[in-house]
């Protein structure tokens, strides 16, 4: 009874705040929809568990919450590994912009007076490529 | 006369840049030098020592903020690239490079036998900590495993390259995988490789900065990561 209520409360907030995000941006885009498919299935699921049941055996599995746990689990890896994928590109996005201002930032350390052979050829170069 | 760029990633190395620094060759023969210091964002100023060294041979480039050993790599040869050189050598900060070597590594490189050099500390391991070596030998073997080319030593530091070498080898790892980034690109560009035997320095401070075994089980996963991911 526990994990129905749980559930209910769940899905009952998420919708909520999809339902206010649509309200916020007036856009009904895919990646809303998803969220509301996937709010109103747990909504469903815990109101109707047998409705997953047909689902389960065309999967192959005992039980409907077998099934659900499958998908959760699936869709979860497939998250992480976008996540990953995004979060790589962005790392080596910010490494070629630092990369680039540190070339073009490039300084010369200036000789001693002492060692130099051409004293005034020393101050400090920005931009030396 | 033709132009070797010295590649030296610095991260937090005050205390040892000055001396690795004013210890490399004032001259190589057939090559004019250029010490080109990344500065990897460090924040004990590291760069303010390489300023006051003194050296017009010495280049600083500064990462504003740490990208890691790779980061800086990249960016010592995309440099070395920018400005034509011939030959580009990787160097350690942290003293654990013997100065006379890089004129073995580059000897190779001159002499048209190889693409690309690494130097291996493994082909004569004495003074090597005995749990250094079988850590690079784990990591030697996970290298070849993932990309297909056997080295003695995947994770050195003191690595040559001759212009084909820099203008085909493309970095996209930033941390401390680079050096297994580096084999996999010797065999993805099809370079002429070769390995010559270098001498490693160990000092209290280079042993506590180098590469150590539980370094080695981030750099599998990363590199794993980076297999699954590649794109």
């Amino acid at each position: 009874m526990g994990i129905r209520i749980f559930a209910i409360v769940f899905a009952a907030v998420s919708l909520a705040w999809v339902v206010q995000r649509f309200r916020r941006t007036r856009r009904f885009t895919i990646e809303l929809m998803a969220w509301l498919v996937v709010f109103s299935g747990i909504g469903l699921v815990v109101f109707v568990p047998r409705a997953t049941d047909r689902f389960a055996f065309w999967l192959g599995v005992s039980s409907g919450f077998n099934a659900l746990t499958f998908i959760a689990v699936t869709t979860l890896l497939l998250l992480v590994f976008r996540i990953l994928s995004r979060l790589q590109k962005v790392e080596r996005d910010l490494t070629r912009l630092i990369r680039a201002y540190a070339v073009d930032t490039a300084v010369q350390v200036p000789a001693r007076p002492s060692e130099s052979t051409k004293p005034s050829a020393s101050p400090a170069t920005s931009g030396d490529k | 006369m033709s132009q070797l760029v010295i590649v030296i990633p610095a991260y937090n190395e005050a205390r040892v840049i000055g001396n690795t620094l004013a210890h490399l060759p004032r001259a190589i023969e057939g090559v004019s030098m250029r010490v080109v210091v990344v500065d990897d964002g460090s924040s004990d100023g590291t760069s303010d020592v390489v300023r006051g060294c003194g050296d017009d041979r010495i280049v600083l480039l500064r990462h504003a903020i740490n990208r890691g050993l790779g980061g800086a790599l990249g960016t010592g040869l995309a440099y070395a690239r920018q400005i034509g050189a011939d030959f580009a050598i990787t160097y350690d900060a942290d003293g654990q490079h013997a100065p006379e070597d890089i004129a073995v590594v580059l000897g190779p490189l001159q002499n048209g036998q190889a693409d690309a050099v690494i130097g291996s500390r493994l082909l004569s391991p004495k003074g090597m900590p005995g749990y250094r070596i079988v850590g690079n030998w784990g990591l030697n073997l996970f290298t070849y495993l993932l990309f297909g080319l056997w080295t003695t030593d995947s994770q050195s530091g003191l690595r040559g390259f001759n212009r084909k070498a820099i203008d085909s080898i493309k970095l996209r790892m930033d941390r401390m995988e680079v050096s297994s980034e580096f084999i996999k690109e010797i065999r993805r560009t099809r370079l002429h490789f070769l390995e010559v035997p270098i001498r490693a320095i160990y000092s209290e401070y280079s042993l506590a900065k180098g590469q150590k075994n539980r370094n080695g089980i981030n750099i599998v996963l990363r590199l794993l990561l980076y297999r699954l991911l590649e794109d």
